[in-house]
């Protein structure tokens, strides 16, 4: 496998006068798993389908695997939101079939199924058709589908919706087995939780262009740390202090002081400071941005962008 | 191609475990049933019609009209112990050993020479006694119902002229109702400025007695002209039957002569043809629906993510092909089987008829017809569902479709009688409909170049639509918008 997995290059997608993509360029190394977010809108759905060779960019370029996405379909696994099942097929044929499709033999296909359906603790329902199943036993089904062909890539796309907390710890648990497997796996979600436990490389999307482009510890340096201090006392004059970038008195909904610190800043000085001025203090918290809060921001930004381009 | 295949058979699959396509099946030996039985059981049910003729001219009129009912009780006496003979006796030994008989068997309805020897050996009483060492099953032989009875006129016949219309309206209600009244005037004849005759009744709705008396009354007058005219000929003389009988040169049989078989041959693909729309009909709504919930379930992405948009319509294409020949072949097993179980008899003759329709040369172009007509029309129905977003959508879509697909079917009167004229030629040139009108027209013969010059055409419409369409399936399979306008989908169709 090539270094880099998947590839754009200066990638744009227009329908009509709708620019769906505009210039997008990232890099993704093998055997890793990249998150793939941003709004609804974003442009993560389009980029996906030039990805697995449904569309052609209008320009730039997309390698996948370092080719073509066209030639290398049968190493490419696809799981679509809504699952992608034929409600009719039985669990163990639609997997063989799309696993067919796929490049395998028949008898090779079933047997795969069997075995997968047996691992993700399915085997009794191989004869039951999809329509009969629960919406987490059809969403594994898909997975196993997406799976059966033993792909090098995996393009998830919003694999967590609708499961409950067992079932997408257990979906959790699979896709860093096939990472540590040396697959390459990319998802797109809105659960910032997920992305912040499972990916090694970030990517968000907003308008259609790259915002982010880096890694989780990366994408937490793009804000600042923050505390937040109970105390009845005025702690404006924590602004004194090397390394606070501003102080913010306790508002609605916000009942803590809100200090920002600059990046290495020391949070225990800010703890030394109240003690040597005999501040009581009934809350101390001091942590850093999440990944939601990073989101917000970036995916925000574009927000107020398009609400003053519209102004 | 393999993967063509593969989509083809899972196509396939899921077209004939619907529960639509079994009802589908079902319905239509159902409906040959329904058109072939019901008919004649409505005609065995419907009770005889009573009715009285009151004849001011001497009872001349009236006897002959009298004469006419028996003559149709024994006329369909005779049909119905010809049929029941068919299948019930061994015609072969018959012919044999009682040509006289089964010449009266043989023969077509409503021969006066036929019914006479049907008289002479004692109506079907006396022939059923005569030919029962035949017999080769059990069934008993059922009489049919006569459809008239004649009733003397009795108090009608005495009413005066003032109080005529009252006792016929008495005559018409009531539990011994009669079903009509027929009243001669007197001075009734030929001439043109004479008293017409009348006929009273409450059944406006059916006009089969009334045409029979009327039948009966002119017949009546005709003989009398004759008599007038040539008063020492017998009258039974004057009513001959001219004998024909039908050949063709490029008929089976050694003489030429058109058989059941050459008949069979002609009709065939005229059948085939009809089928051909039927089985369209059958298929487009499976089609759409197909695509539509395959949209809106995002399985399309995963099949485009596996295989070309080409493969993946192919294969559609393949599966709903397949779908319709076996539609075909289960259909024709359908009839046979049930020939086999309720019409022994018919079952020699059914299996004979197919297999002169299958030795026909014409078997393999027919075929080709069939197959292409399917392809170009489940394509612009696979196109149309790709289109849609919806079902409301796609049947916006659906109705001129089907309007434009099912036009052939206007023609087909004009196209039997005369299946080689302009009209047939310039339909056959028209590409979508190429495949249905040559299907149509190949047992009459149509010159040489035309069936090369439409295959040609048949070929090359079937694989340009199968590539546009599939550019269209391509182009919109992916999107959620609505339908493009007509404008905007040629443009797009025609881009490259």
């Amino acid at each position: 496998m090539p270094d880099t997995a998947l590839e754009l290059s200066h990638v744009t997608k227009r329908f009509g006068d709708f620019t769906a993509v505009r210039d997008l360029s990232f890099a993704h190394a093998g055997g890793r798993i990249l998150g793939f977010l941003g709004p609804n809108g974003a442009g993560k759905t389009t980029t996906l389908r030039m990805m697995l060779g449904l569309m052609k960019p209008d320009e730039g370029a997309l390698r996948i695997l370092g080719q073509n996405p066209g030639t290398v379909r049968d190493r490419i696994g696809y799981l679509p939101e809504e699952r992608g099942l034929y409600k009719r097929m039985r669990a163990d044929a639609v997997i063989a079939y799309f696993a067919q499709l796929k490049g395998l033999d028949r008898a090779t296909a079933y047997a795969r199924a069997h075995d997968m359906l047996e691992r993700f603790g399915l085997a009794q329902f191989a004869r039951v058709r999809i329509e009969g199943l629960s919406k987490g036993m059809a969403q594994k089904v898909a997975f196993i589908a997406t799976l059966a062909h033993d792909p090098d890539v995996l393009i998830l796309d919003e694999p967590f919706s609708g499961l409950d907390p067992l079932n997408r710890q257990s979906f959790e648990g699979a896709i860093r087995t096939l990472a540590r497997e040396g697959k390459t796996i990319l998802f797109s979600t809105h659960t910032m939780e997920q992305a912040e436990r499972l990916c090694d490389h970030l990517i968000i999307l907003a308008r259609g262009e790259k915002v982010f482009d880096g890694t989780l510890a990366e994408a937490h340096r793009l804000l600042p740390r923050r505390a937040r201090i109970g105390a009845e006392a005025d702690l404006g004059f924590l602004r004194n202090l090397a390394g606070v970038l501003s102080v913010s008195p306790p508002a609605q909904q916000q009942p803590y002081w809100d200090i920002a610190l600059k990046e290495g800043a020391d949070g225990a000085a800010l703890l030394a400071a109240c003690f040597e001025q005999r501040v009581a203090l009934s809350h101390f918290d001091l942590s850093e941005p999440s990944l939601q809060d990073v989101f917000v921001s970036l995916a925000g930004r574009e927000a107020e962008h398009v609400q003053e381009a519209a102004q | 191609m393999r993967r063509a295949l593969l989509v083809a058979r899972s196509e396939f699959l899921k077209y004939i475990t619907r529960r639509g396509f079994i009802i589908s099946l079902l319905m239509f030996p159902v409906w040959v049933v329904i058109g072939g039985v019901v008919p004649h059981w409505i005609e065995s049910k419907t009770p005889t019609r009573n009715f009285t003729v009151v004849d001011k001219t001497g009872g001349h009129f009236a006897f002959a009209i009298a004469k006419a009912v028996q003559d149709d009780d024994e006329i369909a006496e005779r049909d119905a112990l010809s049929s029941y003979a068919q299948a019930n006796l061994d015609m072969d030994r018959l012919r044999e050993k009682m040509p006289q008989l089964a010449a009266i068997l043989d023969a077509p309805s409503e021969d006066p020479e036929t019914l006479a020897q049907f008289r002479k050996f004692g109506g079907a009483t006396g022939i059923l006694s005569l030919t029962a060492p035949l017999r080769k099953t059990r069934v008993e032989f059922q009489p049919p119902r006569p459809r008239f009875h004649f009733t003397p006129p009795d108090a009608l016949q005495a009413a005066d002229e003032g109080a005529f219309a009252n006792a016929v309206n008495e005559s018409l209600s009531g539990p011994h109702a009669l079903y009509a009244v027929v009243f001669i005037p007197k001075g009734f004849s030929d001439a043109k400025s004479g008293p017409e005759a009348e006929f009273w009744s409450i059944n406006a709705s059916d006009p089969e007695l009334e045409h029979f008396v009327r039948r009966a009354l002119t017949e009546e007058l005709r003989r009398r002209v004759l008599a007038k005219f040539a008063p020492d000929v017998p009258p039974e003389t004057f009513k001959p039957t001219a004998a024909m009988r039908a050949f063709d040169p490029a008929a089976s049989g050694g003489n030429h002569e058109i058989s059941l078989a050459d008949q069979a041959r002609t009709y065939a693909p005229a059948v085939l043809a009809f089928l051909l729309l039927l089985t369209i009909f059958m298929n487009a709504g499976a089609l759409l629906s197909g695509v539509i919930e395959e949209k809106s379930s995002r399985i399309v992405e995963v099949m485009l993510s596996c295989v070309t948009p080409v493969e993946f319509m192919t294969g559609k294409l393949l599966g709903a092909a397949a779908a319709s020949l076996l539609t075909l072949t289960l259909w024709t097993l359908m009839l046979l089987i049930g020939a086999g179980l309720f019409l022994p008899g018919a079952l020699s003759n059914m299996g004979g008829l197919v297999m002169s329709i299958l030795s026909t040369g014409l078997l393999p172009m027919l075929l080709l017809c069939f197959i292409c007509g399917l392809l170009i029309y489940a394509s612009i129905f696979l196109a149309i569902g790709s289109m849609a977003t919806s079902i409301q959508d796609a049947q916006a879509l659906v109705g001129p479709t089907m309007i434009l697909v099912m036009a052939p079917l206007i023609m087909m009167p004009a196209l039997l009688r005369d299946p080689n004229g302009a009209i047939a030629t310039v339909l056959s040139w028209i590409p979508i409909y190429t495949p249905f009108f040559m299907m149509f027209r190949l047992p009459w013969n149509p010159p040489l170049l035309e069936v090369i010059g439409a295959t040609i055409l048949m070929i090359a419409t079937t694989i340009l639509l199968v590539i546009q369409m599939g550019r269209i399936f391509a182009r919109h399979v992916l999107t959620a918008e609505r339908p493009p306008r007509l404008g905007a989908l040629l443009r797009g169709t025609f881009r490259r």
